[in-house]
């Protein structure tokens, strides 16, 4: 038995700086973006201040829930991040619930949230900085003593890098699990059914049912849980770097 | 199987890079289609609901201000009511009085009057009485001494007579 697990297909190569790929990753993206746009328009298309549709309804209930958890997180003079916090948390929830459709999910490539993750940790150093100036900023690279450096210095690049694995890693682990439970069911399948006559014998019977019930878990419930843990992550991490540093 | 796939961890500056720029327009997005005109829509109602509790408490303040300039008229209403009743009764009062005393006073006037006829009366029965009796007993001593007496001669002795009497 051959069970091999790839990362995203690529499509084709864009032929400057040596070939860029051009991968399912970039398409699906897209994709998700079009489709989180086209939702957003048609949902705050003709907005009433006196709302007569249940859309309107469930697009004020989005965005109250989102401004919410940032004033509850970061505080009210945060709100200028609700926009980015609304957008991690779509693009990552879409993306990874692409999976369910049989498509390739952007966030089971790296390259993804370890970009989103770079973002957000251009976004802590920038409020370190602006809190606490630049030399306050170095400065506290050497708390409690200097021979912390170091260590501090491991645990600021940790910050973007645990970020990125951890979602990574959780999407990852969903499909490489379906993969495993597929192929051995299809195993297992072959061994109990194998005798029936012809064609029979070859439906994988087992393979019905029990990877929806992975599903659920892998691909809709840990889906939805990344992208809101990335999206707390970026808040707490934000909100703690423009705390100024207690000496 | 000739699709060809990347590594299941691949890095490429160039898809992170596109990653981040994803994420950007999506942030943009998000601003300029969904969180926007929903906190636009929200702060509209806000001031609306604003406008309406302020319209509200202005008419309130104005419904206790006419209350209040109605139940003033109602207690003064009460107290000029009193007031007519009070003067109506003291100008009645008066009335009854000076009517009362009007009737007091035609009525001694009367009574006055009364005693002096009856007293004038009185006098002139008096007086008819004597000239009658004076001529009844002229007319007697005539008879008697059948001679006429002259008046003036015997005036003296009908006086004495009647006082006699």
């Amino acid at each position: 038995m051959d069970i091999s697990i790839n990362g995203a297909r690529v499509y084709f190569e864009i032929p400057v700086f040596g070939g860029i790929p051009v991968t399912a990753t970039q398409v699906n993206s897209i994709l998700v973006i079009l489709l989180i746009t086209s939702l957003c328009i048609w949902l705050t298309h003709d907005l009433k201040v006196r709302p007569t549709t249940k859309r309107q309804i469930v697009a004020e209930w989005l965005v109250e829930k989102v401004t919410g958890l940032v004033d509850s997180n970061m505080g009210v003079q945060f709100r200028s991040f609700v926009p980015l916090v609304a957008a991690i948390l779509s693009l990552s929830a879409c993306s990874s619930l692409l999976a369910l459709l049989g498509m390739y999910a952007p966030t089971a490539d790296l390259n993804t949230v370890l970009g989103w993750a770079l973002l957000v940790f251009a976004l802590i150093t920038y409020y370190k900085i602006k809190t606490n100036g630049f030399g306050g900023y170095l400065k506290s690279f050497t708390t409690p003593i200097v021979v912390f450096t170091p260590f501090n210095i491991l645990g600021e690049i940790s910050t973007p890098v645990s970020m990125a694995f951890r979602h990574f890693g959780n999407v990852v682990s969903g499909s490489v699990i379906s993969a495993l439970v597929y192929a051995a069911l299809a195993a297992l399948s072959n061994l109990v059914f194998g005798w029936l006559p012809g064609l029979l014998g070859k439906i994988p019977f087992l393979q019905v049912g029990i990877p929806a019930v992975l599903s659920v878990y892998f691909d809709v419930f840990s889906s939805c849980i990344q992208a809101f843990i990335f999206a707390m992550l970026t808040m707490l991490y934000i909100a703690s770097a423009a705390t100024p540093e207690e000496e | 199987m000739n699709r060809e796939y990347l590594e299941l961890i691949s890095l490429d500056v160039w898809h992170i890079a596109a990653a981040i720029l994803n994420l950007l327009i999506l942030v943009w997005i998000m601003k300029k289609f969904l969180i926007g005109p929903v906190q636009k829509i929200l702060a509209e109602r806000q001031s609306q609901v604003d406008t309406l509790y302020s319209n509200a408490e202005t008419a309130k303040n104005a419904a206790e201000a006419d209350r209040a300039v109605y139940e003033e008229k109602m207690a003064n209403a009460d107290k000029e009511a009193e007031e007519v009743v009070r003067r109506a009764t003291v100008r009645a009062d008066k009335i009854s009085d000076e009517i009362l005393a009007e009737a007091n006073r035609k009525a001694a006037e009367k009574l006055r009057k009364a005693d002096a006829d009856i007293e004038q009366e009185k006098k002139k029965a008096i007086n008819e009485i004597k000239d009658e009796i004076s001529g009844m007993s002229m007319d007697i001593a005539e008879a008697v001494v059948c001679r006429e007496i002259k008046a003036s001669d015997h005036e003296k002795l009908i006086d004495t007579f009647i006082d006699s009497l």
